[in-house]
C-alpha cells in the first residue's frame, strides 16, 4: 500500500544527503586544508559546478549499478563491491570517532571514549538495516531541526559578532594552487555522492533524481560558504589556524536573545551530534544495502563490530581521525573516482 | 444441523444444549384455534421479557396464531403475514441456537422446518450515556454504549445515507461477539478495507471482551509501546472520521470505537478541533506537543543539567537549584524517582477508587505528601516542581492511551539524562524517532503527515490549522479518488 514500495521521493533524497553531510562538512571541512577563506570559497563554487556534471554521470549510472553482477560479472562486481565496502565502513568509523570525541570532550568529560562510542554505534545500528523509507521519514523530520538550527547558529553568529572584522576574511589571499585544492578537497568532502547509483533503485522517478541532488549539493554548498566567510571574521585568521574544529569556538560565541541560556553551546554540540548519529546509521543501511546489490548478506551487528574496530585505534596514537583525511585524499576519492569510471565503461561495452 | 419437522426433535435438541441453563426460557405451547398444533418458543429470560412477549412482535403473532387454523399457521409464517420487517428464517438449528443466545426469541412450529428468529431489544445494557473520557466545550455530549448496534446507530443518526456501510462479523468462538466493521463507500481506501477484513479472520480466539483485545490481536507491530488504533467513545467523532476515509471498528460490549489507520497527529487532536477557530485551535495543538515534550524528556532534563551541564543554565538559577536541595540526602536520580513512582501510585489509586473518593486521594496525594516530603527532606522543592509539571504534560495529552508510551519513556529518558547528560537524552531521541519513522499504521507511516509532502497533501491539518474553508481536501488514507472535502458553490 502506500509504505510497501520502499521508494523515496525528490524531497525525501534531498534532505537525507542535507542531514548525513551536513554535520560532517561543518565539523570538518570548513577550516581544513585549503577549504578556508576566499580559497575555500572559490572552491566550493568550482566544485559545485564539477559536482553538478558529476551528479549527471552518476543518476544516469543508475541501471548499471542494479544491475551490476550482469553488468561485471560475478567477480568483478565482487571486488567492487568490497573497495565501496571498505570506504563507507573506513567513513562510518571516522564519523563514529568524530562523534564519540565530540561528546567526550564537550558533554560527557570523564567517561572512557570508547564507552561512549560504544553506545553511539549501539543506538545507530539497531534498526539500521530496515528500509530506504525509514531514513527517508528520519530525515523529513529531523531536516528542518538541523538545518533551521544551523541557519540559526549561523544568523546569531552574525548579529552578535562584537568584534568582527572583515579584513581577516581577505587575509588568506587567494592564491589559484589553493584554490584548486580547496576545490579538491570539497569535492573529497562529496564523495559519499558516488554511493548515490546504488541507492537510484529506491527513488522514485530516479532518472530525474538529479535535480534533487542539486538542490542538496546547493544547500550544503551555502551552509558551508556561509561558515568559512563567517570564521575568519569572528575569529580572525590566526586563531581560526590554531583550532582544531574552527566551528566549535564560533559556537560558543552565540547565545540566545535575552540570554535564556547562560551558555548555549552545548546545544548546538548535541544537534550536532544528534546529526553524526543520522550520517553514521546511514552509513550502516548503505553498507547493507551495498551487499545486498551483489547478493551478499552480513548482519549490520558484523558491520557495526568491524567499524568499532577500526575506530578503536588499532595502533596506538594512529587514530583514523589522523589519518582518513589524508587515506581519503590519496586513495578513496581517485579510486571511487576510477571505478565509476569503469563501470560506465562496461555499461556501455553491454550496451546499456 | 437442520431444523426437523418434528417438533418434539427440535424441542429435544434445544433442551439437551440447554441442559443447566437456567436462564433460558423453553416455552412450548399449543396454538391454532383448535389448539392442536404444538409451539416452541426458546429465549434468554433477561434479553427478552415476559412484557415483551405479549406486546410485541412475538407477542401479536402467538395471539393471532390463537385464531387461525394450522393450515393457515404454516402459510402465515411461510409468507410472513403480519409484515414484520424484523423476522427472519433459519433453517439451521446452529442458526436458531446462535440467534436465541444473540438474545432474540426462537420460534418453532410442528410440521414446518425451519426456525423464525423475531428480534427482540436483546440483553441489558447501560443505554446512550454522556463521554466521560473525551470531554469537551463545544460539540455533542453523547458517547457510545455498550451495545455495538446502538453505538452504530449514533454514527448512522449523524451520516444519514447509505454510502455509511456497516459490515458484521463474528469473532471469538466462545463469546461470539459481534463486531461491526463501518466505512464510507466511496471514501474509504478499498486495499484498507480489505486488509482489516483479513486481520479479523487471521486468529482464532476463545473470546473477545473488549475492543482492546481485539486492538492488541490485530495491530502490525506487537513490540511497540505506541498504540496504533486509536479509541473514540464520541459518536461525532466516530462520524467524522468516516468522512476522513478512516474505517470504525465496534465491538459488543466495548463503549470505545477503534479508528483506523492511526497516526501520531491524530491522536494530538480532539473533536472540537474542528468545532472551533483555526487560530485557537491551534494554539493548543501547540500546547499539546509541548505537553508531549514535558510528559517525556523534562525529568531527564533536569537531571542532564543539574549533574553535567550546570553551565547552561544562569549562575542565579544554578544557585536557587543548589540551596533548593541542601540537606536532601539522595541524589537527583532517587528523588526523581521517588517523587515519579509516587505520583504514579497517586494516579492508579485515584483511578481505581470510586468518584469522590478517586478526587480526595489526588489531593492528599499531591498537596500533603508532596509537602511532607518537602519538609522531611526527602525531596527537592524544584523536583516537586518537575514531576507536577511532567503530570500536567502527561495530562494534558487528549488520549490516554497516547499518553502511557510517554509516561513509559520518561523513565527511560531520565536514567538517559541522569547517567549520560544532554548525549544520553541525544541518543534516546534519536532512537525514538527511529522507531516512530519505522512504525506504520495499516502500512500508513505513524508519522504522517510530517514525513512527506505527498503525506500531506495541503491537508492543512497538523500543528497548526488551516481556516475551515480551506480545508478542503482529505488526508492520504482516503479513497484516491474522493479527496475534495468541501468546494465552494
Amino acid at each position: 500500500m502506500f509504505a510497501e514500495n520502499d521508494r523515496i521521493s525528490h524531497r525525501q533524497l534531498m534532505r537525507q544527503i542535507v542531514l548525513s553531510l551536513a554535520a560532517p562538512f561543518l565539523l570538518c571541512l570548513a577550516g581544513w586544508r585549503d577549504v578556508k577563506g576566499v580559497n575555500g570559497v572559490v572552491g566550493i563554487g568550482v566544485a559545485m559546478v564539477l559536482l553538478g556534471f558529476y551528479v549527471i554521470f552518476l543518476v544516469r549510472l543508475g541501471p548499471a549499478y542494479e544491475h551490476l553482477q550482469k553488468v561485471l560479472g560475478k567477480v568483478q562486481s565482487v571486488v567492487i563491491i568490497a573497495v565501496y565496502m571498505i570506504y563507507v565502513l573506513f567513513t562510518a568509523a571516522y564519523v563514529l570517532n568524530l562523534a564519540s570525541s565530540l561528546a567526550s570532550e564537550w558533554l560527557l568529560s570523564g567517561v572512557r571514549e570508547w564507552y561512549i562510542r560504544a553506545a553511539i554505534l549501539l543506538v545507530c545500528a539497531v534498526g539500521s538495516h530496515q528500509g530506504m523509507q525509514k531514513r527517508a521519514r528520519m530525515a523529513e523530520v529531523s531536516y528542518w531541526i538541523i538545518v533551521g538550527s544551523l541557519a540559526l547558529l549561523i544568523l546569531l553568529a552574525f548579529v552578535q559578532g562584537e568584534n568582527f572584522s572583515a579584513q581577516e576574511f581577505w587575509r588568506g589571499t587567494f592564491r589559484e594552487k589553493g584554490a584548486v585544492w580547496g576545490t579538491y578537497e570539497i569535492l573529497c568532502g562529496f564523495l559519499p555522492l558516488t554511493l548515490l547509483p546504488f541507492l537510484l533503485s529506491k527513488v522514485a522517478k530516479a532518472s530525474s533524481g538529479g535535480k534533487a541532488v542539486f538542490r542538496a549539493v546547493g544547500v550544503l554548498g551555502i551552509l558551508l560558504a556561509a561558515v568559512l566567510i563567517l570564521l575568519p571574521m569572528a575569529l580572525g585568521w590566526d586563531r581560526m589556524l590554531m583550532e582544531k574544529i574552527p566551528v566549535l569556538p564560533l559556537m560558543t560565541g552565540t547565545n540566545l536573545p535575552g540570554d535564556i541560556l547562560a551558555r548555549f553551546d552545548v546545544i548546538w554540540i548535541s544537534l550536532l551530534i544528534y546529526a553524526l548519529l543520522y550520517s553514521l546509521g546511514s552509513l550502516f543501511y548503505y553498507g547493507s544495502h551495498i551487499l545486498q546489490s551483489v547478493s551478499l548478506s552480513v548482519s549490520h551487528w558484523i558491520l557495526a563490530a568491524i567499524v568499532f574496530v577500526i575506530s578503536c585505534d588499532p595502533i596506538s596514537g594512529y587514530s583514523i581521525s589522523k589519518y582518513y583525511g589524508k587515506m581519503l585524499m590519496n586513495f578513496g576519492a581517485p579510486v571511487l573516482f576510477i571505478l565509476t569510471i569503469y563501470i560506465y565503461i562496461w555499461y556501455r561495452r553491454k550496451g546499456s | 444441523m437442520n431444523i426437523f419437522s418434528n417438533i418434539k426433535e427440535n424441542e429435544a435438541y434445544v433442551r439437551q444444549q440447554c441442559e443447566k441453563c437456567d436462564d433460558i426460557v423453553i416455552r412450548p405451547m399449543r396454538l391454532g384455534d383448535e389448539k392442536k398444533v404444538d409451539c416452541l418458543v426458546v429465549y434468554i429470560e433477561v434479553a427478552v421479557s415476559n412484557m415483551m412477549l405479549d406486546d410485541s412482535v412475538i407477542g401479536k403473532m402467538i395471539n393471532h396464531f390463537w385464531e387461525i387454523s394450522p393450515e393457515k399457521m404454516k402459510e402465515f409464517l411461510e409468507n410472513n403475514s403480519l409484515g414484520i420487517s424484523d423476522v427472519k428464517e433459519l433453517p439451521t438449528m446452529e442458526e436458531a441456537m446462535k440467534a436465541m443466545l444473540a438474545g432474540n426469541a426462537i420460534f418453532f412450529m410442528d410440521g414446518y422446518n425451519k426456525a423464525i428468529k423475531i428480534s427482540s431489544k436483546g440483553y441489558p445494557n447501560l443505554g446512550v450515556s454522556e463521554a466521560d473520557r473525551e470531554k469537551v466545550l463545544r460539540g455533542s455530549k453523547e458517547g457510545f454504549s455498550d451495545s455495538v448496534k446502538s453505538n452504530s446507530a449514533l454514527v448512522r443518526k449523524r451520516l444519514r445515507s447509505t454510502g455509511l456501510k456497516i459490515e458484521e462479523q463474528f469473532v471469538g468462538v466462545r463469546s461470539d461477539t459481534l463486531v461491526h466493521i463501518l466505512y464510507m463507500e466511496d471514501l474509504v481506501y478499498e486495499p484498507l478495507l480489505e486488509e482489516i477484513r483479513e486481520r479479523l479472520q487471521s486468529f482464532e480466539i476463545d473470546g473477545v471482551l473488549d475492543s482492546g483485545m481485539l486492538e492488541q490481536l490485530t495491530e502490525e507491530n506487537w513490540l511497540t509501546p505506541f498504540p496504533q488504533f486509536q479509541t473514540t467513545e464520541r459518536p461525532d467523532r466516530a462520524a467524522m472520521e468516516l468522512l476522513n476515509g478512516r474505517i470504525v471498528l465496534i465491538a459488543d460490549n466495548s463503549p470505545l470505537a477503534l479508528l483506523l489507520p492511526t497516526t501520531f497527529n491524530n491522536f494530538l487532536q480532539v473533536s472540537e478541533d474542528r468545532y472551533n477557530r483555526f487560530e485557537m485551535v491551534s494554539f493548543l495543538r501547540c500546547l499539546r506537543f509541548m505537553a508531549v515534550l514535558v510528559a517525556m524528556l523534562l525529568p531527564g532534563l533536569y537531571l542532564a543539567t543539574i549533574r553535567f551541564h550546570t553551565q547552561i543554565l544562569p549562575g542565579n538559577l544554578i544557585l536557587s537549584f543548589a540551596q533548593a536541595r541542601e540537606g536532601v540526602p539522595f541524589s537527583g536520580i532517587v528523588e526523581l524517582i521517588f517523587l515519579e513512582l509516587a505520583f504514579e501510585l497517586i494516579r492508579e489509586a485515584g483511578v481505581r477508587m470510586p468518584g469522590s473518593l478517586g478526587n480526595a486521594i489526588g489531593i492528599v496525594g499531591g498537596l500533603i505528601i508532596g509537602q511532607a516530603a518537602v519538609e522531611a527532606n526527602l525531596v527537592s522543592p524544584i523536583v516537586v516542581m518537575i514531576v507536577a509539571l511532567t503530570a500536567l504534560g502527561s495530562l494534558a495529552i487528549p488520549s490516554e492511551e497516547f499518553s502511557s508510551p510517554f509516561r513509559l519513556m520518561k523513565y527511560g529518558f531520565l536514567f538517559l539524562g541522569g547517567f549520560f547528560g544532554l548525549l544520553g537524552m541525544i541518543l534516546g531521541m534519536y532512537g525514538l524517532i527511529s522507531h516512530l519513522s519505522g512504525l506504520t499504521s495499516f502500512h500508513i507511516p505513524y508519522l504522517t503527515p510530517y514525513v512527506g509532502r505527498e503525506l500531506d497533501q495541503g491537508q492543512g491539518d497538523t500543528i497548526l490549522r488551516k481556516p475551515f474553508y480551506k480545508m478542503r481536501r482529505r488526508p492520504v488514507y482516503a479513497n484516491k479518488n474522493n479527496r475534495i472535502r468541501l468546494r465552494r458553490k
